[in-house]
């Protein structure tokens, strides 16, 4: 999950690299998940994600596509 | 047959403890490190952090078995720094720096580079947005794959 000074940059690296074309958005989108990922986990009552809890955290963001479906992820 | 681990009062209470560490001390500590700031025996900690890392809460360092990531925090200087007043620590990806001040809620200011063109890359983080947001964020892998090769992800 690298950052990237634009679209082109990200085609010219994969295409470099021969790195298949991900996901890509916004900063702002990603500070969103990352809150929304990581916000509580100073909390002494938070808990590891289930499958499901993560994938809704996904949802929520708006990332619903077959790319972001943790399925078989570990957590 | 895997036998599958519960997350217990004592793993969270290790956990905290070593997430409150790092915010304190800018870094991940080492084993010993870690026994030592809260007075336990080395072996308790080790066997603690080896069943964080079964329950997926941390990655560890193959060879040493020390701690290699407690997300989003990582032990190791990568292209990620993200600095908050006189702290800083590694991140390993850009979701994991952007995580750093979501979760202490602070200010933070973020450094990296364009890995396509090597150019320096600074994001600064101001009472819970972003100030400028140059560039965009890829992922490379999809989620289904996140756990596979995590140090990749």
């Amino acid at each position: 999950m690298l950052l990237f000074r634009s679209e082109e940059h990200v085609a010219r690296w994969c295409r470099v690299w021969k790195i298949s074309r991900g996901a890509v958005f916004s900063l702002p989108q990603g500070l969103g998940l990352a809150k929304a990922w990581y916000g509580d986990r100073l909390s002494p009552n938070w808990h590891p994600f289930s499958p499901p809890q993560a994938q809704a955290v996904l949802n929520r963001a708006g990332l619903r596509s077959k790319f972001w479906r943790l399925e078989a992820a570990a957590q | 047959m895997t036998k599958i681990l519960t997350y217990t009062t004592a793993d969270a209470a290790l956990r905290l403890a070593l997430y409150r560490f790092i915010v304190t001390h800018g870094h991940i500590p080492k084993l010993r490190e870690l026994a030592a700031a809260l007075s336990r025996p080395q072996g308790k900690i080790r066997a603690g952090v080896r069943r964080l890392a079964q329950l997926h809460i941390l990655v560890l360092q193959r060879q040493s078995s020390e701690i290699l990531r407690a997300a989003p925090f990582w032990a190791v200087p990568t292209a990620f720094r993200v600095q908050s007043g006189k702290r800083a620590w590694w991140a390993s990806c850009i979701w994991d720096a952007l995580a750093i001040p979501a979760m202490l809620r602070r200010d933070a200011r973020i450094s990296t580079a364009c890995p396509c063109c090597d150019s320096p890359m600074e994001l600064s983080v101001r009472n819970g947005g972003l100030l400028q947001a140059p560039g965009v964020i890829h992922f490379a892998v999809p989620a289904s794959r996140w756990y596979e090769n995590v140090v990749f992800t």
